[in-house]
């Protein structure tokens, strides 16, 4: 990257947590049961601008206004909004909308479906709102499918390289619901971790440091690449891929003795094989593992979005890694961060956060 | 330094036919190919009229592994991704991976796999016999699509609503541009399902009369399905392998309006700074522009909202440049249709034809545009304009040139 890169604010939400104090906490936590309709949306936004909204576009909104209040954006001039974008990812999109708009058609009559559930349960409906409610009037696109919070990650970074924008939010969310309990359950030979998967939605707030720097704001860490790669398995052979190999080799760099790395795979074979990979590759004494799929569970992309601000906040201060076991031992600041999925249907993302210090600079 | 960006393969597949030969010979006759939609009940909303893709054409010949079965929009991707690699000659028979890119726009892909599963829990079925289906489904087609064609550089899936498939092409022109790729596979795709036809019929978008871009008399689109594929590659790279250049793009803009989920900002401004950034970025004047290749819904708000983007972007002369909406001809394709309308630009400027904008009877004096009617214009073609509008206000504007 030629520019350099760095978060300067973070926001997520889910059923249980809103508050940075409480984030590191929580996931380190088993996560209670609790139903969905816990979330206080009245307590952070003005839900009336969004009476309408899907569970995942309300999730996101809220974090996406938290990660930019986070970043001191919290009022933009139109001019200013104009540079500003959004890169957000989902997997399933307003599923619970989905769900409700189809079984109007198939239960009821057609002809009186509902056009507002409809129109809100298109997968680009989260990014409208937040783009109408918050003003943002940049760049902006939702991708979907596995791994696609750190694809929004990386194509955000680009975007700030291009000067197509100063700002980007990038992040993504995703609920649960019966129908994919159900969906998985009938297509993967394991589907226990969908059963158990949460909610909820997560952003990062990301910038070029020189506009950080005028801006004067605090930095959380800098994004020194994001590899994200598919491995195609159905034709002559498998083709296997490791993404922390391939990012490595595109930042140009090694691992070094106190590397970090927060890592999540689907336990599926092909998945498992590829996360075996990388993790064979970062076995030294030294380097720290969380296996985040089995501390704090499996979410779609509100997982993805929760481990990556997990990476920020961990370069950040390794204070907010001490409810971890396996970092509870650390003698000294994490200075590099890997985050690194990989998922189903052949996805694989990593990118690396290193621990920002004006000192260097 | 940024590189020059061409298009070195594309395929189609829509209700006018498969490949660009037979979209290029429907566009020069006028031949719409909107009728009767068959494949699910249509007959209790406002039209029953769509553009269907003929199923003989789904039946794509391929050895189906029966584990994961490929649903109605992964034949149509499929469809027009093995044209364009041919066309590009990046296909192989020595099944070597293609280490590119494969980005796609769509707006409810793979709709009816996860319809007819839940469909089945809905009525107490039997689920079994559509599970399988579900491989296809939950975002997976594209995913699909790259393993059976051995495409290992990444899988990106846009959702922009209507602007989709030229987002997705805008996003691989990025990433070419800047060097990321050699060359990538771009586009967008759709599937008609009774999903998104009752929810458009709901939001009293779809006409029961004909589409009628830019008519004082018009009342909706009217939808359909289809894929559109473009492989867009690194000049340099496509003349040291002896490619052939269909087209360059010269530049995009994408914005967004920050207005509405449904509505266009009748201002138009979104819209129009997604033209002004494209034409900033190709450095050209709007006097340079040969052809607009509308967005032209035929709903009352869009094509207003489009006349007053060109006005605001190109100024006078956004009246004298020839414009026309192809919509009519296929039926407004969502996902897919940012992509097709690339391809229909593209054709243009290889055949040097200007499409028709079909059914346009008594023009709206709101939209004070040139547009064409009377069949297809014949007219030397150097720069075409395709701009794709989304729900959300998700703006997209491509310029294309001739490559000489």
């Amino acid at each position: 990257m030629e520019k350099r890169t760095v978060v300067t604010g973070v926001g997520f939400l889910n059923d249980w947590v809103a508050g940075k104090e409480n984030f590191t906490r929580f996931l380190s936590e088993p996560i209670p049961q609790t139903p969905l309709e816990k979330i206080d949306f009245d307590a952070h936004i003005d839900t009336s601008l969004v009476r309408r909204a899907d569970h995942v576009s309300r999730c996101a909104l809220v974090a996406a206004k938290f990660a930019l209040e986070d970043a001191g954006l919290s009022a933009l001039s139109s001019e200013d909004s104009r540079k500003v974008g959004i890169v957000f990812g989902t997997v399933h999109g307003p599923l619970h909308y989905s769900i409700e708009y189809h079984a109007s058609l198939v239960l009821g009559d057609p002809k009186l479906s509902s056009p507002l559930l409809f129109s809100d349960s298109v997968p680009n409906a989260a990014v409208s709102h937040i783009s109408a409610v918050l003003g943002i009037r940049g760049y902006t696109t939702t991708l979907s499918g596995y791994c696609a919070v750190m694809q929004a990650l990386r194509l955000g970074a680009e975007l700030i390289e291009e000067g197509i924008v100063d700002v980007c939010l990038v992040g993504g969310a995703d609920v649960n619901h019966d129908f994919l309990v159900k969906a998985y359950g009938a297509c993967l030979r394991n589907s226990a971790l969908i059963a158990r998967s949460f909610g909820g939605s997560g952003f990062l707030v990301i910038e070029s440091l020189e506009c950080a720097i005028q801006r004067k704001v605090r930095v959380y860490a800098q994004l020194k690449g994001v590899n994200t790669i598919t491995a195609s398995y159905d034709i002559a052979k498998r083709y296997d891929l490791s993404p922390l190999h391939e990012l490595l080799c595109q930042i140009g760099d090694g691992l070094k003795e106190h590397d970090c790395l927060l890592s999540s795979s689907y336990d599926e074979e092909d998945s498992l094989q590829r996360g075996d990979m990388c993790l064979q590759a970062f076995k030294h004494p030294q380097r720290v593992v969380l296996d985040c799929s089995n501390s704090f569970g499996y979410g779609f992309s509100a997982a993805e979005a929760f481990q990556l601000i997990l990476g920020v906040l961990g370069v950040y201060s390794s204070e907010n890694l001490s409810s971890f076991e396996v970092f509870s031992n650390l003698k000294r600041q994490v200075d590099r961060m890997f985050v690194m999925c990989t998922a189903l249907a052949g996805a694989n993302a990593c990118a690396l956060f290193s621990r920002y210090s004006v000192d260097k600079d | 330094m940024k590189k020059r960006v061409v298009i070195t393969g594309m395929g189609i597949v829509t209700s006018l036919g498969a490949g660009v030969d037979a979209t290029a010979l429907a566009l020069k006759e006028s031949r719409s190919a909107i009728d009767t939609i068959t494949s699910f009940d249509a007959s209790k909303h406002r039209t029953s009229q769509g553009g269907e893709v003929d199923p003989k054409i789904l039946e794509c010949g391929l050895d189906e592994n029966p584990r994961f079965p490929l649903g109605r929009s992964s034949k149509l991707l499929l469809r027009a991704c093995t044209e364009a690699l041919e066309s590009a000659k990046l296909a192989t028979s020595e099944k070597q991976y293609i280490k590119a890119p494969l980005i796609v726009g769509t707006t409810l892909g793979g709709m009816l796999a996860g319809q007819r599963y839940h469909r089945a829990i809905l009525l107490q079925e039997d689920t079994r016999k559509y599970a399988p289906l579900l491989g296809d489904a939950l975002c997976r087609q594209p995913f699909h699509i790259a393993s059976i064609l051995g495409i290992v550089g990444e899988v990106i899936v846009l959702n922009n609503a209507c602007a989709s498939g030229l987002s997705a092409i805008g996003c691989a022109y990025e990433h070419v541009r800047l060097g990321k790729t050699a060359f990538a596979i771009a586009g967008g795709y759709d599937e008609m399902s009774d999903f998104t036809h009752a929810g458009f019929n709901a939001l009293q978008l779809v006409t029961s009369d004909k589409c009628r871009p830019f008519d004082k008399n018009r009342s909706g689109l009217i939808l359909g399905e289809g894929a559109g594929i473009v492989v867009i590659e690194e000049l340099e790279h496509a003349i040291k392998r002896r490619a052939v250049v269909y087209a360059e793009i010269i530049g995009y803009g994408q914005t967004s309006d920050a207005y509405h989920i449904t509505k266009p900002d009748p201002k138009a401004q979104g819209a129009a700074r997604a033209i002004c950034a494209a034409t900033e970025e190709a450095l050209i004047m709007p006097e340079a522009i040969d052809y607009v290749n509308a967005h032209g819904t035929g709903t009352p708000s869009n094509d207003i909202m489009e006349a007053k983007a060109l006005y605001l972007a190109l100024g006078a002369y956004a009246r004298k440049v020839p414009v026309s909406s192809t919509k009519p001809f296929t039926g407004h394709l969502l996902g897919a249709a940012g992509a097709t309308e690339s391809i229909f630009s593209v054709i243009s400027l290889q055949k040097n034809i200007i499409p028709e904008n079909l059914n346009l009877e008594t023009p709206d004096p709101e939209c004070d545009l040139n547009i064409v009617t009377g069949g297809s214009k014949k007219q030397d073609i150097k720069v075409v304009l395709s701009n794709s509008f989304g729900f959300g206000g998700s703006n997209s504007a491509m310029l294309f040139r001739k490559f000489e």
